[in-house]
């Protein structure tokens, strides 16, 4: 009788401690959620009243910043007006293209030779690899704004072979670039039929760039390019070409027309050498005939209907396949601008036999391809990974670069990733280099070309913060959307650092 | 192919120079290219009083006379004046005078100008037209004004007093001074509150609790915006007339607190320009310390409770000790970045901010190097900065390796 009293108060105390934990955890949790949502919002508050501003007049702007419409808008108020005047002031679509162009060239040259460089320092033993590791070390703490000015002064006397170099390099990396897309889209189709998908992509998408530049033709074949590359942002202003300048870019643009046509074959080779490795394709059909024969028997035979089921993702994918092609047309005539030289010529007195690398894209690219902190992170990756993988990869007969590519990179995703997207937000927000070297927006990025809205009058907050607004949503969408790669780059940065 | 290199260099060994030649080619050319050659060339430029134009590209005589400019430097104590006309104001360029003190002539535009009437005033005046009201100013008087001939060369870059004598801190180049201190001032307030804020963050969404994931993508969020294109939207919000900050500010304290001139006052310029750094860049540094918070291992925690340990115990005892790694990392690069800070104070405050209370080192050299075209100067500067970077740094490495040694 006794024990079952003290059970029961017992079991009355432990029941009110219960009460209690529960009370002070929701307490708890009540002021945790409350203290983070008033930090959640100190956080996002700048961004929410930058977009909603930028959907409104711009007069309400400012007079509606004391009450709550500074956030909630009144629906009635919403207007696209300074979304198009952002566009009728600056090639917002151009800028955004050099931006684009730029980060993504310096991420994917960077990714390449910066993990190739931190490959041969962590796997292979050679002379001067110690030296050249504390180099590298020692690189890191030099920040870029030291020598920024140096580094500009590097650029605008480069030799013309190092200009030559340069283009070719970012030709280079253009066709990577190319190559890695091809890839990627070869993963994504990864069924049976992706060489046919393949092809049909290739073929259409040359098809659509066929189709996209018949439908300009307004004259001969030499208009028709001329008002092309002008539609494109290309050539400046067709007026102004003086007549030895026009000769000059003629030249160039025949040249880039004959390159185009040359990248369309390469493709096409490529695509056959692909069919005839393939067992499945190369036996069941006769590869004979012509080149666009092959094509079709290549892209009849292959089940090319059933595989090609999802079309819109095709058709995305065609765009995306479109892309390098354009560039690589937009670099090759990149050098014509360079020898007209009208752009900077009055600021900077610079002309190709200087070899001056200043307003180009290549001088927005090619300094910050290989990078000491990249260097180091891929290394501290590779140097743990068991030696065992090389020494069987190797007794096997694989050279180092195949060990590279097919053992280290396979193995070595994460840090990719986080190299990958460490860089883009660091080049994507560039503002100091590409404010130096370029003038005008043939070569600006988004970052420079906000200054047009801040210093031309008029002054208009309501298009400032459209202008901003269509910067920074795209970033936070795909933020959104790859949050985990995001948060695993940043944290795996620091916890490699930390040591 | 491979005996090919087994032949020119005999054994693995040659053949793995060769790859790394070629593998890692690229990068080690690209990076003596970019970073080592540039570096050795300011170095060799700073001697010089090269122009981007290509104009004087020669030794200076003697070669170090653009790092005497930078970095001479003195304190002196000031001669005692009469008390109505003080140096200058306190923390501020121009001193507003009354207008009886100085005999001010006019223009033809009937501004007054540059009346000056050392004599009588023992200082410049100066009249402005600000708003079709006529301003007199004090103009921060030369040393030679007041009898010290000895350091002509040099300008007042602060001044301060002490037991009621004036102090100055007097340079050949005051800006650069001004920016080092804005550095360090940066760098002092940034790196502890970015550091501590982080840390609380990170704790805050590494609780057990549902939803934490979308909080840690707010707090996040703005470090994906770029910092140019946000500062431009701060600048909105600094406004002192209609920002939404001061507005904010009113209505928090009911009206008591008007509200600050932010970026118009030499006083609240860096502050605010410190407060929209931390805003941007603490989501990084909260992201690695969540990192190191999850690689703590929930026994830690089990086993204290278990002993008694209370929640700032816990932090005290597990935490901190166990984020230390994490820690000297994230204060290491903040330091760093501190130093280098550059985008929100030219988009912010593009002339260095009133009173150059913005400036940077960074900025400056810019402003020499680029803007003024003054290449080999700038060059100096940079040479300078380099050399503050790297003091910096192998300080704190011996702190960490002597703390390291002590435990």
């Amino acid at each position: 009788m006794t024990t079952g009293t003290i059970d029961q108060r017992q079991l009355a105390e432990a029941q009110r401690r219960e009460t209690i934990a529960r009370v002070s955890k929701i307490i708890r949790r009540f002021v945790a959620y409350g203290l983070m949502t008033l930090l959640g919002f100190l956080f996002l508050f700048p961004i929410i009243f930058m977009v909603v501003a930028a959907f409104k007049p711009n007069d309400r702007v400012i007079a509606d910043l004391a009450s709550v419409k500074a956030f909630i808008p009144d629906p009635g108020q919403l207007t696209t007006a300074n979304i198009e005047d952002v566009f009728d002031r600056v090639r917002f679509m151009h800028l955004a293209f050099n931006s684009l162009f730029v980060t993504l060239l310096t991420v994917i040259g960077g990714l390449f030779v910066n993990s190739m460089a931190a490959y041969v320092l962590a796997r292979l033993r050679w002379v001067g690899r110690a030296v050249m590791l504390a180099i590298i070390v020692s690189l890191i703490i030099i920040p870029l704004e030291a020598i920024a000015v140096p580094l500009m002064m590097q650029v605008n006397d480069m030799i013309v072979i190092l200009t030559l170099l340069a283009l070719v390099i970012a030709a280079l990396l253009l066709g990577l670039m190319l190559y890695i897309v091809w890839r990627v889209v070869g993963k994504m189709l990864a069924d049976q039929d992706s060489i046919s998908v393949r092809i049909v992509i290739s073929v259409v998408i040359l098809g659509i760039v066929g189709l996209v530049n018949l439908l300009r033709v307004d004259g001969g074949i030499h208009d028709w390019m001329r008002d092309a590359l002008f539609s494109m942002g290309i050539t400046d202003d067709l007026a102004s070409v003086t007549l030895s300048g026009a000769i000059r870019q003629d030249v160039l643009l025949v040249i880039g027309w004959f390159a185009l046509i040359g990248i369309v074959w390469l493709v096409m080779v490529a695509l056959e050498i692909y069919a005839r490795t393939r067992p499945d394709i190369a036996s069941s059909e006769a590869l004979h005939g012509s080149m666009i024969e092959n094509f079709q028997a290549v892209a009849g035979n292959t089940r090319l209907f059933a595989a090609a089921s999802d079309r819109f993702l095709q058709i995305a994918l065609m765009l995306l396949i479109a892309l390098p092609f354009e560039i690589l047309l937009y670099l090759l005539v990149d050098a014509s601008l360079e020898i007209k030289g009208g752009l900077f010529s009055e600021t900077f007195s610079i002309n190709i036999i200087s070899g001056s690398w200043l307003n180009s894209y290549h001088v927005q690219i090619l300094p910050f391809i290989a990078e000491p902190f990249s260097i180091f992170l891929f290394y501290q990756f590779f140097i743990g990974i068991p030696k065992d993988f090389d020494e069987a990869a190797y007794v096997d007969g694989a050279g180092p670069f195949q060990i590279y590519w097919q053992i280290i990179v396979p193995l070595s995703r994460p840090v990719f990733a986080t190299v990958a997207i460490l860089k883009f937000l660091q080049f994507w927000s560039f503002y100091l280099w590409p404010l130096m070297v370029t003038r005008g927006d043939e070569f600006q990025p988004l970052m420079v070309g906000m200054d047009f809205f801040q210093t031309q009058a008029p002054i208009k907050w309501g298009s400032i913060m459209g202008y901003a607004a269509m910067v920074t949503i795209p970033v936070l969408i795909t933020f959104l959307l790859f949050q985990k790669w995001f948060v695993q780059s940043v944290s795996s940065s620091g916890v490699k650092g930390g040591g | 192919m491979q005996t090919f290199y087994y032949r020119l260099f005999g054994g693995r060994r040659g053949r793995d120079f060769m790859v790394a030649m070629l593998m890692g080619g690229p990068a080690f050319v690209m990076l003596f290219l970019f970073m080592i050659w540039p570096f050795v060339r300011g170095i060799d430029l700073s001697t010089t009083s090269q122009r981007f134009d290509g104009a004087g590209a020669h030794r200076l005589d003697p070669w170090y006379r653009n790092y005497d400019l930078v970095l001479s430097v003195n304190l002196i104590k000031l001669p005692d004046v009469p008390d109505d006309v003080p140096y200058r104001a306190p923390g501020a360029g121009w001193y507003r005078a009354k207008t009886t003190e100085c005999k001010a002539c006019e223009d033809e535009n009937g501004c007054k100008v540059d009346a000056q009437d050392p004599a009588d005033c023992l200082a410049v005046c100066e009249a402005v037209c600000s708003g079709g009201e006529l301003i007199f100013r004090w103009r921060q008087r030369s040393l030679e004004d007041v009898g010290l001939e000895k350091w002509s060369d040099y300008e007042i870059a602060r001044n301060f007093s002490v037991g009621g004598s004036e102090y100055a801190v007097i340079a050949k180049d005051p800006t650069f001074w001004k920016g080092l201190f804005n550095n360090f001032y940066f760098a002092i307030v940034v790196v502890p509150i970015q550091t501590g804020l982080a840390l609380l963050l990170a704790i805050l969404v590494n609780q057990k609790l549902p939803y934490r994931n979308v909080f840690r993508t707010m707090y996040f969020s703005p470090v994906v915006t770029a910092m140019v294109i946000i500062a431009v939207v701060w600048r909105f919000l600094y406004n002192p007339e209609f920002g939404l900050i001061n507005e904010m500010i009113q209505f928090v304290t009911f009206g008591q607190v008007e509200g600050f001139d932010w970026l118009q006052s030499s006083k609240m310029a860096m502050p605010a320009v410190i407060i929209m750094s931390i805003w941007q860049g603490v989501g990084f540094q909260m992201i690695v310390f969540l990192a190191g918070l999850q690689d703590i291992s929930e026994d830690l925690y089990e086993a204290s409770s278990i002993d008694g340990a209370n929640m700032v115990q816990q932090f005290r005892y597990i935490t901190l000790p166990m984020l230390r790694n994490t820690m000297i990392f994230v204060v290491l690069t903040t330091t760093i970045l501190a130093f280098r800070l550059f985008d929100q104070v030219n988009v912010m405050t593009p002339d260095g901010g009133p009173e150059e209370s913005t400036a940077t080192m960074i900025w400056y050299a810019i402003r020499r190097g680029w803007t003024q075209g003054e290449v080999g100067y700038a060059s100096a500067i940079s040479v300078v900065f380099v050399g503050i970077v790297l003091i910096i740094s192998i300080i704190q490495r011996v702190v960490v390796q002597s703390e390291s040694a002590l435990e």
